[in-house]
């Protein structure tokens, strides 16, 4: 490949990316299509694109466990369309990139808010291998606990969100679960602990949770893809 | 009449003495600009990209608008150049072109939210004019009967995508990082 093409394909990987970290969305939806055209099936840039989907379908429904009584056909229609689209992207990246494990995260959760517990498990568990980046697997074990608790398996759900404070201590997504399923068994004690954990556990200098940036695609690679940009433009 | 006369006067004068100064003040920009890629380039990212980030779009368009015409006008020579001195600048210009695109590109996430989108379709307007100049470089001289350089044709684009068509990304995609 000639280094140009490289770096025209680093550069627009990382401005895609800028774009997600500031929530420029309709500009980023525009971009991110011509990019496509220019590096057709690139995986990085479909999980950009499939992000973008997914973050949009969660603007749109916020709760779905209500989105029967208070939407539209139509609207849940569009809303189920735009996870499809976001997992089809995300399938194609995995085909192109079968190591791009947030993709493999990003499709479980979708999947997962599709109704396909089955199939969510079984990419969620892909993303939960140790050579995933820590963030991505996390997420996976916060995502995994989400399906059994689903499922109605408790035991289950404890265990992952359990991993999931393994993996990031200081993580309020996970705190917050447990204590929902405390709550949810009448166990009050044990549902305060965890809430005021969760709540001690952050403030406005710590947020060390990666739920936080979720939304925002691939914004937790900034850093890095804009060094790999200065790399390839300056040796 | 002689008012009249005076007042023509005064305005050619005003353009005699204006027309050096305006030179002067675009060489002057090119070569703050050039420092400021020199910079970036030793490694001061931070201080160079709040610098370039200081300046207008219409600013940086102009100045990299004066080195590409200046690129061109001596490329324009190259037959009277040798090989050695035709690369040298076409690699000073590659420099500059790639350099700003970078420039840009951090500069972009130093200003506002209102100038980002300005900032980063600058970067990418850079990142065109190296397509372009990728584009011409390979191309024949303009004097064999070719369409070259002077010609600067209008499908660049058109080729340039065709072009990437047939690029196939997966290979070099081992050597990248995947945030781990």
């Amino acid at each position: 490949m000639a280094p140009l093409q490289v770096f025209a394909w680093q550069w627009h990987v990382t401005a895609a990316t800028m774009l997600q970290a500031t929530h420029s969305f309709v500009p980023l939806e525009t971009f991110l299509g011509d990019a496509l055209r220019e590096f057709r099936g690139d995986p990085d840039l479909l999980l950009a694109r499939g992000s973008l989907d997914e973050t949009r379908a969660g603007v749109d429904v916020i709760d779905a466990s209500v989105a029967r009584d208070i939407y539209t056909d139509l609207h849940r229609n569009r809303h189920r369309a735009q996870l499809l689209q976001a997992a089809s992207d995300f399938g194609q990246a995995i085909r192109q990139e079968p190591t791009l494990y947030e993709a493999h995260l990003r499709l479980g959760r979708v999947r997962f808010l599709l109704g396909e517990h089955r199939r969510a498990e079984e990419a969620l568990r892909a993303a939960s291998v140790p050579g995933a980046p820590l963030l991505v697997r996390y997420l996976a074990a916060v995502f995994r606990g989400n399906v059994a608790e689903a499922r109605r398996d408790e035991a289950t759900a404890r265990r992952h969100y359990e991993r999931a404070l393994d993996l990031l201590p200081g993580a309020q997504a996970p705190m917050l679960a447990l204590s929902r399923m405390c709550d949810a068994r009448g166990d009050t004690a044990c549902a305060r602990r965890w809430l005021v954990a969760s709540l001690n556990a952050v403030d406005d200098t710590r947020r060390e949770d990666y739920w936080w940036t979720y939304p925002r695609g691939q914004t937790w690679r900034i850093a890095e893809r804009i060094a790999e940009l200065r790399r390839l433009g300056l040796e | 009449m002689a008012s009249i006369t005076h007042a023509a006067l005064t305005a050619v004068l005003l353009v005699v003495a204006l027309v050096p100064l305006r030179g002067a003040t675009d060489s002057t920009s090119l070569e703050t600009y050039e420092a400021l890629l020199t910079r970036y380039a030793s490694g001061d990212y931070e201080g160079a990209a709040e610098a370039a980030a200081a300046m207008t779009a219409d600013e940086v368009r102009s100045v990299v608008a004066a080195a590409v015409h200046e690129a061109e006008q001596q490329r324009i020579q190259r037959r009277s150049l040798g090989a050695e001195e035709t690369d040298r600048l076409r690699a000073k210009e590659l420099r500059f072109l790639v350099r700003s695109v970078l420039l840009q590109t951090e500069a972009a996430t130093r200003v506002s939210r209102d100038r980002f989108i300005e900032r980063l379709s600058l970067a990418r307007e850079g990142l065109l004019r190296l397509w372009d100049f990728e584009q011409a470089s390979h191309m024949p001289p303009a004097d064999d009967g070719a369409p070259g350089l002077l010609y600067a044709p209008a499908p660049a684009r058109v080729t340039k995508r065709s072009w990437l068509k047939g690029a196939r990304w997966p290979p070099s995609r081992c050597s990248r990082g995947n945030g781990t």
